[in-house]
Protein backbone atom coordinates (compact mmCIF):
# COMPACT_ATOMS: atom_id res chain seq x y z
CA UNK A 1 0.00 0.00 0.00
CA UNK A 2 1.60 3.26 -0.68
CA UNK A 3 1.47 6.57 1.20
CA UNK A 4 1.90 8.51 -1.63
CA UNK A 5 -0.83 10.50 -3.69
CA UNK A 6 -0.05 12.26 -6.83
CA UNK A 7 -1.72 16.08 -8.14
CA UNK A 8 -1.30 17.74 -11.18
CA UNK A 9 -2.19 20.99 -11.78
CA UNK A 10 -2.90 21.75 -15.69
CA UNK A 11 -3.81 25.07 -16.08
CA UNK A 12 -2.52 27.04 -13.01
CA UNK A 13 -2.95 30.95 -14.04
CA UNK A 14 -0.31 33.20 -15.02
CA UNK A 15 -0.17 34.58 -11.47
CA UNK A 16 0.30 31.32 -9.74
CA UNK A 17 3.28 30.14 -12.06
CA UNK A 18 4.79 32.98 -11.22
CA UNK A 19 4.57 33.04 -7.89
CA UNK A 20 6.16 29.16 -7.98
CA UNK A 21 9.01 30.47 -9.59
CA UNK A 22 9.54 32.81 -7.66
CA UNK A 23 9.22 30.49 -4.85
CA UNK A 24 12.16 28.51 -6.23
CA UNK A 25 14.24 31.45 -6.85
CA UNK A 26 13.94 32.75 -2.95
CA UNK A 27 14.69 29.00 -1.99
CA UNK A 28 17.79 28.80 -4.07
CA UNK A 29 19.15 32.26 -2.90
CA UNK A 30 18.85 30.51 0.34
CA UNK A 31 20.86 28.08 -0.14
CA UNK A 32 23.72 29.94 -1.89
CA UNK A 33 23.31 32.07 1.67
CA UNK A 34 23.74 29.00 3.43
CA UNK A 35 27.34 28.06 1.15
CA UNK A 36 28.19 31.19 2.01
CA UNK A 37 27.94 30.84 5.44
CA UNK A 38 29.77 27.89 5.26
CA UNK A 39 32.76 28.82 3.09
CA UNK A 40 33.21 32.00 5.96
CA UNK A 41 33.67 29.47 8.58
CA UNK A 42 30.83 30.85 10.53
CA UNK A 43 29.28 27.01 11.24
CA UNK A 44 32.78 26.06 12.36
CA UNK A 45 30.90 25.52 16.07
CA UNK A 46 27.82 23.28 14.84
CA UNK A 47 28.89 19.76 15.31
CA UNK A 48 29.45 17.71 11.73
CA UNK A 49 27.78 14.57 11.94
CA UNK A 50 30.08 11.75 10.77
CA UNK A 51 27.97 8.98 9.12
CA UNK B 1 9.17 27.47 16.31
CA UNK B 2 12.87 27.01 16.16
CA UNK B 3 14.72 26.09 13.46
CA UNK B 4 16.35 22.83 13.07
CA UNK B 5 20.00 22.95 11.27
CA UNK B 6 22.00 19.29 10.90
CA UNK B 7 24.86 18.68 9.11
CA UNK B 8 26.80 15.72 7.98
CA UNK B 9 29.58 14.12 6.48
CA UNK B 10 29.26 11.36 4.07
CA UNK B 11 31.42 8.28 3.94
CA UNK B 12 33.28 10.08 0.84
CA UNK B 13 33.66 13.15 2.79
CA UNK B 14 30.92 15.12 0.88
CA UNK B 15 29.18 17.99 3.64
CA UNK B 16 25.67 18.04 4.30
CA UNK B 17 23.30 20.66 5.50
CA UNK B 18 19.92 20.22 6.30
CA UNK B 19 17.50 22.68 7.71
CA UNK B 20 14.07 21.89 8.84
CA UNK B 21 12.33 26.07 9.70
CA UNK B 22 8.84 27.37 9.82
CA UNK B 23 7.96 28.17 6.30
CA UNK B 24 4.57 30.21 5.47
CA UNK B 25 5.93 31.88 2.16
CA UNK B 26 3.84 29.00 -0.01
CA UNK B 27 1.37 29.88 1.01
CA UNK B 28 -1.79 32.90 0.60
CA UNK B 29 -2.69 34.94 3.83
CA UNK B 30 -6.02 33.58 4.01
CA UNK B 31 -4.65 30.30 3.69
CA UNK B 32 -2.48 30.49 6.52
CA UNK B 33 -5.29 32.62 8.32
CA UNK B 34 -6.98 28.73 8.31
CA UNK B 35 -3.92 26.68 9.73
CA UNK B 36 -4.77 27.31 13.42
CA UNK B 37 -1.83 25.53 15.71
CA UNK B 38 -1.05 23.80 12.57
CA UNK B 39 3.04 24.79 11.11
CA UNK B 40 3.78 24.42 7.99
CA UNK B 41 7.52 23.34 8.22
CA UNK B 42 9.79 24.01 4.78
CA UNK B 43 12.86 21.67 3.91
CA UNK B 44 15.82 22.82 2.51
CA UNK B 45 18.83 20.44 1.75
CA UNK B 46 22.63 21.93 0.28
CA UNK B 47 25.16 19.87 -0.42
CA UNK B 48 28.15 22.25 0.80
CA UNK B 49 31.43 19.94 -0.30
CA UNK B 50 32.16 17.37 -2.68
CA UNK B 51 30.58 15.92 -5.63
CA UNK B 52 30.21 12.89 -5.55
CA UNK B 53 27.64 10.27 -6.09
CA UNK B 54 25.31 10.54 -3.12
CA UNK B 55 25.51 7.36 -1.24
CA UNK B 56 22.32 5.36 0.51
CA UNK B 57 23.82 6.86 3.82
CA UNK B 58 22.97 10.09 3.24
CA UNK B 59 19.81 9.43 2.16
CA UNK B 60 19.07 7.51 5.04
CA UNK B 61 20.33 10.22 7.52
CA UNK B 62 17.96 13.02 4.86
CA UNK B 63 15.06 10.70 6.05
CA UNK B 64 15.32 10.10 9.76
CA UNK B 65 16.17 13.93 9.78
CA UNK B 66 12.85 14.52 8.50
CA UNK B 67 11.35 11.78 10.61
CA UNK B 68 12.74 12.63 13.81
CA UNK B 69 11.43 16.02 13.49
CA UNK B 70 7.99 15.38 12.19
CA UNK B 71 7.71 12.98 15.12
CA UNK B 72 8.98 15.79 18.05
CA UNK B 73 6.27 18.51 16.25
CA UNK B 74 3.43 16.72 16.33
CA UNK B 75 1.58 19.96 14.82
CA UNK B 76 4.43 19.98 11.82
CA UNK B 77 3.42 19.73 7.83
CA UNK B 78 6.17 19.22 6.42
CA UNK B 79 6.68 20.99 2.89
CA UNK B 80 9.28 20.40 0.32
CA UNK B 81 9.42 22.32 -2.86
CA UNK B 82 11.63 20.42 -5.26
CA UNK B 83 14.57 23.35 -6.59
CA UNK B 84 14.75 23.76 -10.46
CA UNK B 85 17.82 26.16 -10.29
CA UNK B 86 20.81 24.06 -8.69
CA UNK B 87 21.71 21.12 -11.14
CA UNK B 88 21.80 17.79 -9.54
CA UNK B 89 25.71 16.40 -10.48
CA UNK B 90 26.41 13.49 -12.23
CA UNK B 91 23.18 13.38 -14.23
CA UNK B 92 23.72 14.20 -17.82
CA UNK B 93 22.04 17.34 -19.62
CA UNK B 94 19.47 15.66 -21.52
CA UNK B 95 18.38 13.28 -18.38
CA UNK B 96 15.09 14.80 -16.63
CA UNK B 97 14.84 18.08 -15.32
CA UNK B 98 16.10 18.78 -11.29
CA UNK B 99 13.54 19.36 -9.72
CA UNK B 100 11.87 16.27 -11.23
CA UNK B 101 14.37 14.21 -10.35
CA UNK B 102 14.75 15.68 -7.06
CA UNK B 103 10.48 14.76 -6.72
CA UNK B 104 10.71 11.22 -7.57
CA UNK B 105 14.23 10.59 -5.47
CA UNK B 106 11.62 12.62 -2.51
CA UNK B 107 8.49 9.90 -2.80
CA UNK B 108 11.08 7.25 -3.52
CA UNK B 109 12.62 8.05 0.23
CA UNK B 110 9.33 8.68 1.48
CA UNK B 111 7.89 4.91 0.62
CA UNK B 112 11.01 3.58 1.58
CA UNK B 113 11.17 5.35 5.41
CA UNK B 114 7.33 3.96 5.50
CA UNK B 115 7.39 0.73 4.18
CA UNK B 116 10.78 -0.04 7.04
CA UNK B 117 9.05 1.38 9.59
CA UNK B 118 5.50 0.21 8.96
CA UNK B 119 4.15 3.72 8.57
CA UNK B 120 0.24 4.20 7.77
CA UNK B 121 -0.85 6.98 9.78
CA UNK B 122 1.17 9.67 7.30
CA UNK B 123 0.59 10.83 3.79
CA UNK B 124 2.75 12.46 1.06
CA UNK B 125 1.12 14.56 -1.62
CA UNK B 126 2.96 15.18 -4.51
CA UNK B 127 1.77 18.18 -6.68
CA UNK B 128 3.62 18.95 -9.69
CA UNK B 129 2.24 22.08 -11.71
CA UNK B 130 2.69 22.65 -15.11
CA UNK B 131 4.46 25.80 -16.24
CA UNK B 132 4.93 26.64 -19.39
CA UNK B 133 8.60 25.82 -20.10
CA UNK B 134 9.23 23.87 -16.66
CA UNK B 135 7.35 22.23 -14.05
CA UNK B 136 6.98 22.95 -10.12
CA UNK B 137 6.95 20.19 -7.63
CA UNK B 138 5.61 20.16 -4.22
CA UNK B 139 5.70 17.85 -1.77
CA UNK B 140 3.32 18.18 1.31
CA UNK B 141 3.74 15.05 4.44
CA UNK B 142 1.08 15.77 7.03
CA UNK B 143 -0.30 13.12 9.43
CA UNK B 144 -3.83 12.08 8.61
CA UNK B 145 -5.53 13.53 11.15
CA UNK B 146 -4.34 16.99 9.18
CA UNK B 147 -5.90 15.84 5.96
CA UNK B 148 -8.35 19.02 5.79
CA UNK B 149 -5.16 21.12 6.41
CA UNK B 150 -3.83 19.46 3.48
CA UNK B 151 -6.18 20.16 1.32
CA UNK B 152 -6.37 23.66 1.97
CA UNK B 153 -2.93 23.84 1.44
CA UNK B 154 -2.76 21.93 -2.25
CA UNK B 155 -6.71 24.13 -2.94
CA UNK B 156 -4.19 27.19 -2.36
CA UNK B 157 -1.31 26.14 -4.52
CA UNK B 158 -3.87 25.64 -7.45
CA UNK B 159 -5.62 29.19 -6.99
CA UNK B 160 -4.29 31.24 -3.43
CA UNK B 161 -2.32 33.78 -5.60
CA UNK B 162 -5.29 34.37 -7.77
CA UNK B 163 -7.03 36.31 -5.66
Amino acid sequence: MTNTEYITIKNASRKVLQRMRQIGVEKAQRLQEVQKRWDLGEYKNTEVVQL
Amino acid sequence: MESFVRIFRSLTGDVYHITLSEDHGVLSSEAINTLNDVDIVGVELRRLVGNNATGQEVLSAIENTIAEFFIEHENAIICYYCDFINPIPHTSKNSMPPQEYRSRLFDKMFQRYCQQHGITDVQLSVVEINGINEKYYFHVIYRKSHSSVASIIGRDLREGFDK
